[in-house]
């Protein structure tokens, strides 16, 4: 009987053309729209090549990291290199900044970076800031550097190897340096934060095949549900089954939205593509458990029940960012408890943490979250179901 | 009986006066979910599927989705839903609400088959020609009391209409209507437009005695006849209602 039911629920559900474009074309078409929309934006954002000169000298030869540092930013063989770099002498550098042909130059003052700029702007400020960052950097490489000299001399070693160390410092702000990159680039990425708001709320809409599927099994929701309602079967049994059969047609659906989304609008979702699936697999049972509260606990019809899911699945994005991400930080920070019981702003934070953070702890927090939510939301489900008695049908 | 008492449930099937399909769902496939919520094996329910859909002629509609299917076409269908299983006891809710005369027949037809092959039928209709039809027991139910229960001529007798005269007739003065009211046996006397419809309560030669009195009158007809009273008379004289709520 399980395997009849789960085989019929499937047809029906696949058979439901309403529901499968909700579930299935909706998020694709939605996905299309967002990156025809926020690929444009972020292309006119990209950052032009700022051009800059560097005043040579042996100071500057010296000062390994900041000389390479400018050197990776200036890659030319890199497509996001930030610096077009020219080293030449001072005068010349000046007249490079007088003719308006450079934003700046550098020059090594005591050992100390200087940054000469003719104006204030978004590029001055990007030179200043990069500058800054690298001194900072420097010196933490420094003080390390001198730690494990102190260190190894105290052990009796009779010959440091300050090269060794040196390069072992230098290894430290080459990680700092990209782990700094990344998380720009994180913040610049509108068309990521929109797919991921819209596979949360991909996940979220299996609720409505979730109460589509139960609603043929309850008597006060349709004739169907009537019918089956008088047969010799377990009502429990009927209902897991339907249920389970819902789930895998969710999960066909954001299937269908990941390949269409990483082989036709080529998105990369970056090295943690089992964990966005795992995630995606406890947002879709979250999704699948509210339906199944709205089925059961809302004595309405069933148009009813599929507007207010569809409101509360939407109401859910719009707070975890889907029309714009200051809103997710406007929750988070007023009223975070919001965030924390909105399974959508579960699944994105899940999202954002993978993308985000090196550490996956959070991520984890996002996904056990979510199962305790679903928990939570069967049970009271289970409960309203137990409770149903009807006197006629 | 209690929601996990399957072994009674097995043995019921319901036909629902709105129709309980899956529009998504062929005939063939529709009969096949119904009917595998009661049979397991393969082999039993095809060949049950097989005989309900030949009891309700539904042979060339199996590929058909219900959203081709005609209104009769639908209720036969609904009724093959309820019945493929084969259950001993069966209601039916108004099976022939808003059918063609054809589907009409057909669904009466296959009632009458379920019942010779030993089913127990409980029949819900405000058809009484169907009633008369198919039913060995009749109960009038009216705003949910029973008002009568027995066989259809155990319930005309209840509802004491003996005959029903019909006369074709132009012009008719009041006073020739009151003459009529006072004859013999006569229960009730209606005139509308051409018609005079006179109920008796009992008696025999009924009919003879009016052409009688009417021939003294010289009151001039088109047409008379006498009509044994139906049950749709017993059910308006019993609830007491000229229409049907």
């Amino acid at each position: 009987m399980f395997i009849h039911n789960f085989k019929y629920t499937l047809k029906t559900l696949f058979g439901n053309k309403i529901l499968i474009f909700w579930t299935f074309a909706f998020p694709i078409i939605m996905a299309t729209f967002f990156n025809l929309a926020f690929s444009n934006i972020e292309n006119s954002e990209k950052l032009s090549i700022i051009d800059i000169a560097i005043v040579e000298s042996e100071e500057f030869k010296n000062n390994e990291i900041l000389k390479q540092s400018f050197e990776a930013l200036s890659d030319e063989e890199n497509e996001d290199r930030l610096f077009s770099l020219k080293y030449v002498q001072e005068t010349t550098a000046k007249e490079l900044l007088e003719n308006g042909e450079i934003t700046g130059y550098l020059k090594l003052d005591e050992d100390k970076p200087k940054i000469v700029i003719k104006s204030n702007g978004i590029n001055e400020s990007i030179l200043k800031y990069v500058t800054e960052e690298i001194t900072s950097t420097s010196k933490i490489v420094q003080d390390l550097a001198n730690k494990k000299i102190v260190k190894e001399s105290m052990q009796g070693k009779a010959q440091v190897d300050y090269e060794k160390i040196y390069k072992k410092a230098l290894e430290i702000a080459t990680k700092e340096d990209i782990s700094f990159k990344n998380i720009s680039n994180a913040n610049l990425s509108y068309t990521m934060i929109e797919f991921y708001t819209l596979i949360a709320m991909t996940c979220l809409y299996g609720g409505i095949l979730a109460m589509t599927a139960i609603n043929n099994s309850l008597a006060n929701m349709g004739n169907v549900g009537k019918r089956t309602a008088v047969a010799p079967i377990s009502k429990g049994k009927l209902i897991i089954s339907s249920v389970f059969a819902s789930y895998i047609t969710q999960l066909i659906g954001i299937s269908l939205l990941f390949i269409y989304t990483i082989f036709i609008l080529k998105v990369d979702y970056g090295n943690n593509l089992p964990l966005i699936v795992l995630l995606t697999l406890a947002g879709s049972l979250a999704g699948l458990s509210l339906g199944l509260v709205v089925a059961t606990t809302l004595k309405t019809n069933e148009n009813v029940k599929t507007g207010i899911l569809l409101a509360v699945t939407m109401f859910g994005c719009f707070l975890s960012g889907m029309m714009g991400i200051t809103m997710k930080y406007i929750v988070d920070t007023n009223v975070p408890i919001i965030n924390k019981l909105n399974p959508a702003s579960m699944i994105t934070d899940g999202l954002y943490s993978l993308y985000y953070y090196d550490t996956f702890s959070r991520y984890y927090i996002n996904v056990i979250s979510l199962l305790i939510f679903s928990s939570i939301m069967i049970a009271i489900s289970i409960i309203q179901l137990r409770k149903q008695k009807y006197e006629t049908l | 009986m209690k929601p996990n008492s399957y072994d009674i449930k097995r043995d019921i099937g319901v036909i629902f006066q709105e129709v309980a399909v899956f529009d998504e769902l062929t005939v063939y496939e529709n009969i096949d979910y119904f009917c595998g919520l009661y049979i397991k094996d393969k082999t039993t329910r095809k060949n049950y599927i097989e005989e309900a859909i030949k009891l309700v002629s539904l042979e060339d509609f199996k590929k058909f989705y219900p959203k081709q299917l005609s209104g009769g076409l639908l209720r036969r269908l609904n009724i093959a839903c309820g019945i493929a299983h084969k259950p001993k006891l069966i209601f039916l809710d108004e099976p022939t609400v808003a059918v063609d005369p054809q589907s009409r027949n057909n669904i009466l037809d296959g009632i009458k088959k379920l019942r010779e092959a030993g089913a127990t039928i409980v029949y819900t209709t405000h058809y009484m020609e169907e009633v008369e039809i198919l039913c060995d027991r009749i109960i009038i139910l009216d705003k949910g009391k029973i008002l009568a229960s027995g066989t259809a001529d155990e319930l005309k007798k209840k509802a004491r209409i003996e005959e029903k005269v019909t006369v074709e007739v132009n012009n008719l003065k009041e006073e020739q209507i009151d003459k009529i009211r006072n004859l013999q046996n006569v229960e009730e006397v209606k005139y509308n437009v051409n018609n005079l419809i006179i109920t008796y309560k009992q008696g025999e030669n009924n009919l003879g005695e009016l052409t009688n009195h009417l021939k003294k009158e010289e009151i001039k007809y088109n047409k008379i006849y006498s009509e044994r009273p139906t049950l749709n008379d017993v059910f308006l004289e019993l609830t007491g209602k000229e229409l049907r709520d």
